[in-house]
């Protein structure tokens, strides 16, 4: 039993409540491997975790630029998005946000409009394999789609799968660039539905983030916090800063 | 050549490791969550430490990063919920000799926070900070954006309802023998 003082009473909390040695040192270890990672080089690896979707499938290569431009006003503005400018050491970008600033509050943050952000490139003959994405948007190729013998289960996705799935989110990151938010969600949750196992998973997460931050959707801000954190150096970094920072609630 | 950790990095962590443990699971970080939890507490630290200009403790920073991400937890930012719990914290392996220090442990636990359930939460926040952290009264003032006045008087009224606790708990404990 515990005995029953306040200081003691607080000094047992205090323990029960800590983290267990064992835990703790894992913690320590952990921290270690990961703060020893050198930094990326300046200007951060092309692509990243977006290309983790771009390999090629049936022969078809797919490549993915992420246009990186602007942001370095906002960067200016509170402390954390100057952070995320030094290029030697990718930051952490404001999950934190709002505690920090209550030690050290910061300057109002600006609102700037949405700017292109994800643009998937197919090479030139892709687009002439597949149909696009948006049947009412574009006229179609002349080339007929040939048609084959059914495949079995276990053949990886034909190869115009890939590219309709590119097809179609760069027709929504399109959309998204233009202001047009309703087509944008509409052909994203086309893309949920159609390729349950995308193989652009993470290029579609990404525009999921940009879109609910141009919605203003009040969960946006922590969502790119939470995305940023996982993916400091991240090529589109500068621009879901400066998209999301103004879904801030 | 890789880089070693700062110098006074593991320092730190040793210090205050439980300062922000406790400081995340009282915020509503579920305890499968807090090994991660933690973890990115003092990641954020490192990574922003050029940016610790000085002006406020070690300790009221690393609050301050704990309750940010404390509140994206709350918030409920799924995939990073999904992340922290597919990586849940490993129970500890308990020696039969810990058993009984265990056991007061854990009714300290119960004992507290069911005294802290009590306490209104600005009040809560206070008693949190100065009675079981050991943070000063201004390093309270400073973190929570308040006049040290208010943080005197909040914790006199949370300090005489803790008093208050423990004796009733010992009139309880007398009354059943």
């Amino acid at each position: 039993m515990v005995e029953r003082s306040p200081a003691k009473l607080l000094a047992a909390y205090r323990d029960a409540a800590g983290p267990p040695p064992a835990i703790e040192q894992r913690m320590l270890e952990v921290l270690h491997a990961q703060i020893t990672v050198p930094p990326p080089p300046a200007g951060g690896g092309v692509a990243g975790g977006a290309t983790t979707g771009a390999a090629s499938a049936g022969g078809v290569k797919l490549a993915v630029v992420l246009t990186v431009v602007g942001g370095l006003a906002v960067a200016a503005a509170t402390p954390w998005l100057r952070a995320s400018f030094e290029p030697a050491q990718p930051e952490i970008v404001n999950i934190e946000g709002e505690a920090v600033l209550a030690v050290e509050p910061g300057p109002p943050i600006p609102v700037l409009a949405p700017a292109p952000v994800l643009v998937p490139v197919l090479p030139a003959a892709a687009p002439h394999e597949s149909a696009p994405a948006e049947p009412a948007a574009e006229p179609k190729q002349a080339a007929p789609r040939r048609r084959s013998a059914p495949r079995p289960r276990s053949e990886p996705p034909p190869a115009a799968t890939l590219a309709d799935e590119a097809q179609l989110l760069r027709s929504a990151d399109a959309a998204l660039r233009r202001g047009r938010l309703s087509e944008a969600r509409s052909l994203l949750d086309r893309h949920a539905r159609e390729f349950g196992q995308a193989s652009l998973q993470a290029e579609a997460e990404l525009l999921e983030l940009l879109l609910a931050c141009a919605e203003r959707r009040p969960d946006a801000h922590a969502r790119a916090t939470a995305w940023l954190t996982r993916q400091p150096s991240h090529p589109a970094r500068t621009r879901i800063v400066e998209l999301c920072e103004a879904a801030d609630p | 050549m890789e880089p070693e950790p700062e110098p006074d990095f593991d320092a730190v962590y040793r210090a205050h490791v439980g300062l922000v443990w406790r400081s995340l699971r009282r915020a509503g970080v579920p305890d499968s969550m807090l090994e991660d939890a933690t973890q990115e507490v003092f990641l954020i630290h490192h990574r922003r430490r050029a940016e610790f200009n000085g002006h406020s403790s070690v300790r009221t920073w690393l609050l301050g990063i704990a309750r940010g991400v404390a509140a994206n937890v709350r918030r409920g930012e799924q995939r990073l919920v999904r992340r922290l719990e597919s990586r849940r914290v490993e129970p500890s392996t308990a020696t039969p000799e810990d058993a009984e220090r265990r056991t007061a442990q854990a009714e300290a636990l119960g004992l507290v926070e069911s005294f802290l359930a009590t306490l209104r939460p600005e009040s809560r926040e206070v008693f949190e900070l100065i009675e079981i952290e050991e943070l000063k009264q201004r390093e309270v003032a400073q973190l929570l954006g308040i006049n040290i006045n208010t943080v005197a008087s909040r914790l006199r009224a949370a300090r005489a309802a803790f008093q208050s606790f423990v004796d009733a708990l010992d009139d309880k404990e007398t009354a059943h023998g």
